[in-house]
């Protein structure tokens, strides 16, 4: 099947330690206030459109062909279609994370859907008004979205909603899968809340009701709309592609292994060859690279086959040493994602009388990643 | 997969690629990415290096010939088909198009 065939490239792309997928932070600005946002921006200057263009060549050089821009807002950023631009002339896939406010102007929607983005993910969180523009803290951003989503269904571009699900949001999942339908578009439901980059664990106070997230997820494979089954953590070789398939770079163009593990490995300004640096070449072995690579195969082992829904959880080392110190450190928010699933599992398969859901016959089929 | 359907082989003709396309080496491999159909396959060593060496100047048969000169074992001919199928193949994906009056 295609799945698997590219699934082998990206094992390959793991094994050979090639950064296939590059995030640029492109900004911190943003035109909305999220209560939940995780970015902790500095007072430091931020990356002009030269600056990314030349991180994207070094990122390119080091075997990125995948660019995703995020932010922030990345669209707010002045160079942005700039950047966007020659992510595309240098024929690499451009995938982009906004709040789609902007895209409700025509023009901009055309300008994007001109680059011919690969897919386009952007946070809904509520299918509501009242529910998104609390969230976002600003009135008239869900209508906005509205209006954008409705240029972009039209003009052809492939998005994916990505809804985090919270205490207030909880009870209208089917009227988002409905409102996402309406435009074509596809509707990930992320049960993972975070702590900000510099550990603030305010977020946590939005986090939803362990009853309704286990009743929503028994509600899906009984509808056949996906499958739940643990991962087999004792037989996984890593966690994820920290340090080896994915670099982040943040505004101010600081490298790190990936989006949440915060080590810088040098501000890319000063790093003149990225792939050197990345497979330890030329005498730039780094620290930072062995440890978050080493990490990443221990985590099954260490922090996951030893509890009873490891194989269920979302655990990210990364978010493990922003809020506990320790990327082991198997945090309440990983714990919280496991037992949900866990206990539909065992709902879907009648092996737990007391949890939600009627006992359906379910066929077990590997997870893939969030709901 | 079934082999697409190939006529009789024209030389002349000329492919370029679409211009929104991307294609990322992984060895021998290729990844093909085609944003606007959502698509991403998996070339095979041969299919990647056809895919490299259309431009929208070579013609089918210079294609052929490219390869006959890369590869020991095939015929020149054999070469052709595997060409045009796979060509054949790419145009059904979106990847290329032919170009010049005579295309169709």
């Amino acid at each position: 099947m295609a799945a698997n065939k590219i699934a082998e490239l990206m094992d390959r792309a793991y094994a050979e330690r090639r950064p296939v997928t590059a995030q640029f932070e492109l900004t911190y600005k943003c035109n909305l206030l999220c209560s939940f946002c995780y970015n902790a921006p500095k007072e430091r200057r931020e990356l002009d459109g030269d600056d990314w263009i030349e991180a994207l060549d070094k990122c390119r050089a080091a075997g990125s062909y995948n660019v995703i821009l995020t932010g922030g807002e990345p669209m707010v950023h002045r160079d942005f279609w700039r950047i966007a631009g020659a992510v595309r002339e240098r024929g690499m896939v451009l995938k982009t994370y906004t709040n789609g406010v902007l895209l409700a102007d025509p023009e901009k929607a055309r300008r994007y859907a001109d680059l011919a983005p690969f897919d386009t993910e952007i946070s809904l969180h509520g299918a509501r008004a009242e529910v998104h523009d609390r969230l976002t803290g600003i009135r008239g951003s869900f209508d906005k979205l509205l209006v954008a989503l409705g240029h972009l269904a039209k003009l052809g571009v492939k998005v994916s909603l990505k809804t985090p699900i919270t205490r207030l949001n909880q009870h209208e999942l089917p009227q988002i899968e409905a409102l996402a339908a309406r435009f074509g578009a596809s509707v990930t439901f992320d049960t993972n809340i975070l702590p900000t980059d510099d550990g603030d664990t305010s977020p946590f106070s939005l986090a939803a009701d362990p009853d309704v997230l286990a009743r929503f997820f028994v509600e899906k494979v009984r509808r056949g709309e996906r499958t739940l089954a643990p991962r087999p953590v004792d037989k996984m070789k890593h966690n994820c592609g920290t340090g080896r398939t994915v670099v982040t770079i943040d505004p101010y163009g600081e490298v790190y292994p990936c989006i949440a593990f915060r080590r810088s490995l040098g501000n890319i300004r000063e790093i003149d060859d990225l792939d050197a640096l990345w497979q330890g070449r030329d005498g730039m072995r780094s620290d930072v690279l062995d440890y978050v690579r080493t990490v990443a195969d221990e985590v099954p082992r260490r922090t996951l086959a030893p509890r009873e829904e490891g194989g269920f959880a979302s655990f990210c080392p990364g978010v493990a040493e922003r809020e506990l110190g320790d990327p082991y450190a198997y945090y309440d928010a990983a714990r919280a994602s496991g037992l949900v699933k866990l206990r539909a599992y065992r709902a879907v398969r009648g092996e737990d009388s007391a949890a939600p859901g009627d006992a359906v016959e379910n066929e077990v089929a590997p997870e893939s990643g969030t709901a | 997969m079934t082999p697409p359907e190939v006529g009789p082989v024209d030389q002349a003709l000329v492919y370029r690629r679409h211009p929104e396309i991307t294609l990322t080496r992984f060895g021998e491999e290729g990844l093909l990415v085609v944003p606007r159909a959502a698509l991403q396959a998996v070339l095979n060593g041969t299919a990647t290096r056809v895919l490299e060496l259309v431009d929208g100047a070579r013609t089918v048969g210079e294609i052929a010939d490219a390869l006959a000169a890369e590869y020991d074992g095939p015929s020149r001919d054999e070469l052709l088909r595997d060409v045009a199928e796979i060509l054949v193949d790419l145009r059904g994906r979106g990847a290329v198009e032919p170009v010049g009056a005579d295309a169709d």
